[in-house]
């Protein structure tokens, strides 16, 4: 046994005061009486003759005195040792992977088991020992650093999540490792479903596996099909897997934004994985969903879902005899398609484009739909040329397509001066006129340019690829999301339009999160969850949204194996034994207050 | 005692109590009541011969005409009883609320008012230490004054020993012995009553004490201090110790009573609070001491 403070000690002060009160107290009242004579002959019985009967004349004095020691003894924090070791630096890591949601027994799932057990061994710790936790799933995370408060730390136990991330101690390994590299003692406890890979780190390991019955719903994807009559419909496959020792047969149902759309019973060997499918599917919706009817062990892994993508790249067509300034600038658009072609008359023939870039020329009969740049245009189609200018400096105006680059200087040797029209903005002063303008002409987005990239020295600056990046974004409203699934925990770029608001995204839980639109910062990583997310974003007071789906990591985490054992691990049940040792204050406390109650009882008798 | 002890209407009450008495006066004067020897009242009672010596106003001289003998009338002659009140004078008397002293002074006066109204003859006496200070012999109702005056004047002081002080009595004959005491002694007063037995007394102990004595209050430790003796005792006044106090007390009451049985004696019991005149009439009446008239 052990104390954690000696200071206590000095109010070993109070038992001298305590017992000169009770002398003080004990000053006797002078009783005048007409005999003692009756007095006398109790004498013997009522005043201390044995040493027991002096101790119960001093009863009350003696109770308080013990009360006292005892409040000293507890504010010394006395503190049994587990085998006469004691830990001040604990480090707890609880395994938060996809796995841990695997049921335990029937009331708790591994992690609930796993935070349980944390909370009863931080209970038996001594109070000054200081207790890091972390959780460990792909990453580690540090829950609570060196905190000593009890209460503090088991609600911050009660309060980890389990994710739907795949699970490596790895990392949680080398954080406890660097950890422990600073105390000379310490106790690291993982508290897992999986084997640990120590390597020289000195750790107890409790493992929380236990044998389990589980189907997965690996994924499903789809694919449009078209009838005679060309009316669309949707086929959608998917594969279950079945990790349990016998066939099940189970019900699947698909969903279609939540609303079900048809049923299926689906045999699965065991041990093995079956694919399924639903046929003409009638769906024009966003969000399937395939779900197994049967409960198992593990929830998470039920389900699996699939977004219909409603934008995909966009296709630009360049019309140029050669301008490889622009051409490169579009190509590093990474959401946008180039088409390239020096024939005008190829443009709006056999297929069509979000936009199309005329570069020096016009054509006689524009596209009936998609966006046009004009590079240097000649008068026509609306175009009114007011004038032709030479060796003149042009600057950006502030607007909506000059972001970062407005004010920006630059010389080109011949321009032209053209007349706004009234639904255009002006975007390049000359200083005497209008070099450049945009805007949205019916429903048709224009830009236009009045001078040729070649005459000018533009394309050799940094603003450059700022202003066509700029103009990409107006004159299209881009797929945000490139990919149609991730696996959870992937880290996910936003393409947002830099002209648009934020990016705001809402995972399977409802949880919304906002990201600049700035490409370099919208990366999304809060991918833990598996499920449909949405990401929305409004551009032009137009909200664009679309769905991507995070897969649960099935392969990793809902199908493992039973071989857990190592030599420094104990397997579920068999562990009931993680113990920090035993505070005994509260077994102190419990003590006073007995004694108390013993006072009480004591001085009622006596009066 | 300078304080007031009697009452217009305290005497009215009394006027209205006799006391009855259970054994013949054997000695004094002529008084009102049967005694056993053979005197000059009118009540005959026998004959027998004359013997030189004997007065010649008792012969009958018809007897002498018809028998020619001499032979003397025996009258049952009336005879005074003689009451001896004991009072005890000890400094212990001097405790309690209201005081002893002043409820057996009071006693002893409606006591002795009784007597005196019954025609008979009574001695008050002070017990103080191993002395007996004995009062004169009074009787008739006019020296009441003068008993009041006496028990006004005694003084309460030191210690008490009762069979000392009560053998110091001479007695002359039979009678009533009253002791008032709060028998708070030591020695007991097993001897007194025994000497008293001896000298042909009808003995009555009344024991007097303060409500304070049987009730006892207060708490932790206290220097408990002998009124008679100055002798201190320290102890802790808890509820343990008030038992023992009271059983104590029980015990010391319950010899008395055992004492009272064995010597035929009359013990009673008073409170120092309670009212004179309800004691007199619940408990002395009951006892065939003092008879309604």
């Amino acid at each position: 046994m052990t104390v954690s403070n000696w200071w206590p000690l000095a109010l070993l002060v109070l038992i001298p005061v305590i017992i000169l009160l009770y002398m003080l107290k004990q000053k006797a009242k002078e009783y005048p009486f007409s005999s003692s004579m009756l007095w006398r002959e109790i004498y013997n019985n009522i005043e201390a003759t044995k040493p027991w009967e002096k101790l119960k004349k001093n009863l009350l004095m003696i109770l308080q005195i013990v009360t006292v020691l005892l409040l000293i003894f507890a504010l010394m924090a006395p503190y049994l040792k587990r085998g006469g070791r004691r830990f001040d630096n604990v480090i707890l890591v609880i395994d938060t992977s996809a796995s841990m949601g695997i049921r335990y027994n029937e009331d708790r799932t591994r992690l609930e088991e796993a935070i349980e057990r944390a909370c009863d061994y931080v209970d038996t710790l001594s109070e000054t020992a200081q207790v890091t936790i972390l959780t460990s799933d792909q990453e580690a995370g540090i829950v609570k650093s060196n905190v000593t408060d009890k209460s503090d730390l088991r609600k911050a136990l009660r309060e980890i999540q389990g994710t739907d991330l795949k699970g490596d101690a790895g990392t949680a390994v080398s954080v406890v490792q660097s950890m422990a590299n600073q105390w000379e003692q310490y106790e690291a406890v993982f508290l897992t479903d999986t084997p640990v890979e120590l390597g020289s780190l000195e750790a107890q390991v409790i493992n929380l596996y236990t044998d389990y019955q589980n189907l997965s719903m690996d994924y499903i994807g789809y694919g449009t099909e078209y009838d005679e009559a060309g009316n669309p419909s949707l086929t959608v496959i998917g594969k279950i897997t079945n990790g349990t020792a016998s066939d099940v047969v189970t019900d699947v149902n698909l969903y279609g934004d939540d609303t079900l759309l048809m049923v299926q019973s689906v045999q699965v060997p065991a041990a093995s994985s079956q694919f399924f499918y639903f046929q003409q599917v009638d769906f024009n919706g966003n969000v399937l969903m395939a779900e197994i009817n049967n409960k198992d062990d593990l929830e998470a892994d039920n389900r699996a879902y699939a977004a219909r993508k409603g934008q995909g790249q966009e296709r630009v067509l360049l019309v140029t005899n050669d301008n490889m300034f622009l051409e490169k600038a579009i190509v590093n658009v990474s959401w946008v398609d180039l088409y390239k072609t020096n024939q005008l008359s190829a443009v709006g023939k056999d297929e069509e484009f979000d936009l199309y870039i005329f570069d020096g020329m016009v054509p006689d009969t524009l596209p009936e739909e998609g966006n046009i740049i004009y590079m240097n245009p000649p008068p026509g189609n609306g175009i009114t040329v007011s004038g032709s200018i030479t060796s003149v400096n042009l600057e950006f105006l502030e607007t909506e397509i000059t972001r970062y680059v407005s004010g920006f200087h630059f010389g080109v040797s011949a321009a032209r001066e053209f007349e706004r029209p009234v639904w255009a903005d002006n975007f390049i002063s000359s200083g005497s006129g209008c070099v450049g303008y945009f805007g949205i002409d019916g429903q048709r987005r224009v830009a236009v340019l009045g001078f040729d990239l070649h005459d000018s020295d533009l394309a050799l600056q940094a603003e450059f690829p700022i202003l066509v990046s700029n103009l990409m974004d107006y004159m299209m409203v881009s797929g945000m999301v490139s990919e149609d699934y991730y696996e959870t925990g992937d880290k996910i770029v936003f393409n947002g339009n830099l002209n648009g608001s934020d990016i705001r995204i809402q995972n399977p839980e409802g949880i919304a999160t906002t990201l600049a639109a700035a490409v370099e910062t919208s990366a999304y990583t809060d991918t833990g969850r598996a499920g449909i997310y949405s990401v929305s974003q409004t551009v032009n007071e137009v909200e664009n949204t679309e769905h991507f789906v995070v897969r649960f990591p099935v392969e990793q985490e809902s199908h493992q194996n039973g071989e857990k054992t190592e030599e420094n691990e104990t397997v579920g049940e068999d562990d009931k034994n993680l113990s920090g040792g035993r505070d005994l204050r509260n077994l102190i406390i419990i003590l006073i207050l007995i004694a108390l109650a013993v006072e009480w009882f004591v001085y009622v008798r006596q009066h | 005692m300078s304080e007031k002890l009697f009452d217009q209407d305290f005497f009215t009450k009394l006027n209205s109590l006799a006391i009855a008495m259970n054994t013949r006066m054997t000695h004094g004067i002529g008084g009102g009541r049967k005694s056993n020897a053979k005197g000059t009242s009118v009540e005959f009672s026998d004959y027998r011969e004359y013997i030189p010596g004997d007065d010649i106003r008792r012969i009958d001289w018809g007897a002498y005409g018809r028998l020619d003998k001499l032979y003397i009338k025996r009258f049952m002659e009336e005879k005074e009883g003689i009451f001896q009140i004991f009072i005890d004078t000890s400094n212990s008397m001097n405790y309690g609320e209201p005081k002893k002293a002043r409820t057996a002074l009071q006693l002893a006066g409606a006591l002795a008012y009784l007597v005196l109204n019954n025609l008979d003859r009574v001695y008050i006496s002070e017990m103080q230490e191993n002395t007996l200070t004995q009062g004169k012999g009074r009787a008739g109702k006019q020296a009441f004054s003068q008993i009041m005056r006496e028990l006004e004047a005694m003084e309460f002081n030191g210690g008490t020993n009762l069979n000392q002080a009560i053998q110091a009595r001479q007695y002359q004959g039979s009678g009533i012995s009253i002791v008032i005491s709060d028998f708070l002694d030591e020695n007991g007063v097993e001897e007194a009553v025994k000497y008293l037995r001896y000298k042909k007394q009808q003995v009555i102990l009344i024991q007097v004490l303060a409500r304070q004595e049987v009730e006892i209050e207060g708490d932790g430790m206290v220097n408990l201090l002998d009124m008679e003796t100055g002798e201190e005792v320290r102890l802790s006044l808890n509820r343990a110790a008030i038992e023992q106090y009271k059983r104590a007390l029980t015990a010391l009451q319950e010899r008395l009573r055992t004492l009272a049985r064995r010597y035929e004696l009359t013990y009673i019991q008073m409170l120092a609070d309670e009212p004179l005149e309800k004691f007199l009439y619940d408990h002395v009446c009951n006892q065939g001491i003092i008879i309604h008239k």
